[in-house]
C-alpha cells in the first residue's frame, strides 16, 4: 500500500512534542522517511514512536538557532534518504507559553523568540534550499495568534506573524523552481493553550462557543492530515497562503 | 484605568513623533515626505532616527532615538514633548531595505539578515513599548506604515516583509491590548517602493539568480485602479493625520492600504 507522501524525506522542526510529534507520525504513517529534529531528547522518543508504528524516521539532534545544527540536520537527511523534499519549521522557544503583555516582554525573552521562530526559519531556508528539488514543499508553522494577534502572547504573536511575511515573499521567489512555500495556523490543543487555561479558566468554555466546530483541534487527527495534504501532490497548486486549520475559529479572509 | 473607559483625545495644541525603525530617516527618504505632508496639514511633527540630532536641510526637526529600550523611547517622546507639544500620534516608518538590498533570502549572510530583520525588530518593541508608556493615561494614537509587498509577497522581500507582518501582528495586540486606554493601534500598506530608497540597477543586476527575480513589488501587476501610485505627502499624509483625529477613535487593530487600489486584499 503506498501514502501519499511515499517516498519523500521530510525534516521537522520541533518535532519531539505536540504538533511537532503528531507531524511526524502522520507523515511516516503517509509513506513518509522523517527527519525528527529537535534541541532535546525527547526527539529521539518521536523517532521510535515511528519505528514502533512501522515508519522510517531518524532523529537528530537540532538547535534551530545554530545555523550549523540545521545545515548538518540536512546534510544528515540526504546523507541518509539521499533527498529532502520537504522541510516542516514548527519549533518555537520554549517561552511561547508565557502570558505577558507587550509592556512587559524583556529583551531575552524577545531574542529567544526572534532567535528560534524566525531565525530558525531563515536557517532552515538557507540550508534546505540549494536541495530541494522541484515539487519540493517549504512549510512553516504559524498561529492564530498571529492572524489576529493576542493580548496574552504578543511575542509569539509577533514572531508567528513574521513567519508569514517570510513565507508569502518565498512563495514568490522560490515558485519559479517549482517549490510552494505555505503557513498552516493550527488551533490545537497544545501546553500553550493548556497554560492560558490555567491562567484563564473561562477560556476554555469560551472556545467552545468560538469555534463553529465545537471544539479545539487534535495535533494528530485534526491538524497533522492537513499537513501531509501539504506536502503531498495533491496541494501542488498551493503556495504563499496561510491554510488556518481551526474549526472555524478564524473566518476573516 | 476601568476598562471601557476611554480617554479623550487632545484636539490641539500636540505633536506627532515619526520615528523610523528600518532605516536611516536621512533628508530626502520617506519619513521626511511624510513629515512634509504632516507639517503642510498643520501638524506639528518631530522627527525620530537613530543617526541624527537637530533640524535638517528641509526643516524638520529631527531628535536622536537609538530605540535601544521602550524605556529609550519613552524618554525621546518626552524630549519631543519638551521642544514641542504633548504627543497624540506616533507614526512607525520604515524607509527601506538598502541595507540588506533586495536578494534571495538564501543567499542573506548572519550579519545581513541581525540587520535586516532582528535589529529593527528589536527597535520595533523598543518603539511599542516606549509609545505606550508615553501615551497610556491620556489616549493617543500609533500608526504602523509598512509595505504592501510584506502583505502578498515579492521575490527578494523576504527580511522587510517579516519585519513588516511582526509588525502588524504586534499592531494587532497592541490594539488588542490598549484600547481601554484609549490608545489606537492601526497599520497603513502603502507601496514599498514608496517608503524605500529604490535598488540601484546594480543591486537589480546582482541580486537575481536562480529565483524569481527580486524586487519590491510584484512584476505583471495591473495599474493602479485610481491610476496613479500614492505620493507620501499629499496622499498618505492626510490619511496618517486622520487616523490621529477624533473620527477614528473607534478603528483599532486595522490594516488600511493606501496603494491607489492595486491589491485590495481581503
Amino acid at each position: 500500500m503506498t501514502g501519499p507522501l511515499d517516498g519523500r524525506v521530510v525534516l521537522v522542526t520541533g518535532s519531539g512534542a505536540g504538533i511537532g510529534r503528531a507531524l511526524c507520525l502522520a507523515c511516516a504513517d503517509a509513506g513518509a522517511h522523517v527527519v525528527a529534529t529537535g534541541p532535546g531528547d525527547n526527539g529521539q522518543e518521536t523517532a521510535a514512536l515511528v519505528a514502533a508504528r512501522g515508519g522510517s524516521a531518524i532523529f537528530v539532534r537540532t538547535d534551530v538557532v545554530v545555523a550549523a545544527q540545521v545545515e548538518h540536520a540536512v546534510a544528515t537527511a540526504l546523507d541518509s534518504f539521499g533527498r529532502l523534499d520537504a522541510v516542516v519549521h514548527n519549533a518555537t522557544s520554549r517561552l511561547s507559553s508565557r502570558l505577558e503583555a507587550i509592556d512587559d516582554i524583556d529583551d531575552d525573552t524577545w531574542a529567544d523568540h526572534l532567535a528560534v521562530s524566525l531565525r530558525g526559519a531563515y536557517h532552515c531556508a538557507r540550508s534546505a534550499r540549494p536541495h530541494l528539488p522541484a515539487g519540493g514543499r517549504f512549510l512553516l508553522m504559524t498561529s492564530p495568534a498571529a492572524l489576529e494577534g493576542s493580548v496574552a502572547l504578543p511575542a509569539y504573536s509577533a514572531v508567528k506573524g513574521a513567519l508569514r511575511g517570510m513565507a508569502k515573499c518565498l512563495a514568490v521567489e522560490w515558485g519559479p523552481l517549482g517549490i510552494t512555500v505555505n503557513c498552516l495556523s493550527p488551533l490545537a490543543q497544545t501546553s500553550a493553550l493548556d497554560n492560558a487555561y490555567r491562567e484563564n479558566p473561562a477560556l476554555e468554555p469560551r472556545l467552545r462557543r468560538v469555534v463553529p466546530l465545537g471544539r479545539v483541534g487534535h495535533p494528530e487527527d485534526d491538524i497533522a492530515p492537513a499537513v501531509v495534504y501539504l506536502l503531498s501532490d495533491g496541494a501542488r497548486y498551493i503556495t504563499g497562503q496561510t491554510i488556518v486549520v481551526d474549526g472555524g475559529r478564524f473566518t476573516g479572509l | 484605568m476601568a476598562r471601557g473607559r476611554r480617554v479623550p483625545r487632545p484636539a490641539l495644541a500636540s505633536a506627532i513623533a515619526v520615528i523610523v525603525v528600518l532605516g536611516d530617516g536621512v533628508p530626502g527618504d520617506a519619513s521626511h515626505a511624510l513629515a512634509r505632508g504632516l507639517r503642510q496639514l498643520g501638524e506639528e511633527v518631530v522627527l525620530g532616527a537613530r543617526v541624527t540630532d537637530g533640524p535638517e536641510a528641509d526643516d524638520i526637526v529631527a531628535i536622536r532615538c537609538a530605540m535601544s529600550s521602550g524605556h529609550e523611547v519613552a524618554e525621546f517622546l518626552a524630549r519631543v514633548e519638551a521642544a514641542a507639544h504633548p504627543v497624540h500620534a506616533v507614526v512607525l516608518v520604515s524607509t527601506g531595505v538598502t541595507a540588506p538590498a533586495p536578494g534571495e533570502l538564501a543567499a542573506l549572510d548572519a550579519d545581513q539578515w541581525e540587520e535586516g530583520v532582528e535589529a529593527p525588530l528589536q527597535r520595533t518593541l523598543a518603539c511599542f513599548q516606549g509609545s505606550y508608556r508615553r501615551l497610556r493615561g491620556r489616549g493617543g494614537c500609533l500608526v504602523v506604515l509598512v509595505p504592501t509587498m510584506a502583505l502578498v509577497g515579492a521575490a527578494g522581500g523576504a527580511p522587510w516583509a517579516a519585519v513588516a507582518e511582526a509588525q502588524r501582528a504586534m499592531a494587532k495586540s497592541a490594539g488588542r491590548s490598549w484600547g481601554h486606554e484609549g490608545i489606537t493601534v492601526n497599520c497603513l500598506a502603502v507601496p514599498a517602493s514608496l517608503l524605500a530608497a529604490a535598488p540601484s540597477a546594480e543591486d537589480t543586476a546582482t541580486s537575481g539568480g536562480s529565483g524569481g527575480g527580486t524586487g519590491l513589488d510584484r512584476p505583471g501587476l495591473p495599474p493602479p485602479s485610481l491610476e496613479r501610485s500614492p505620493t507620501m505627502d499629499t496622499e498618505v499624509a492626510p490619511v496618517v493625520a486622520s487616523l490621529a483625529a477624533r473620527a477614528w477613535a473607534g478603528v483599532t487593530g486595522a490594516t488600511i492600504a493606501v496603494d491607489g487600489g492595486i491589491w485590495m486584499t481581503p
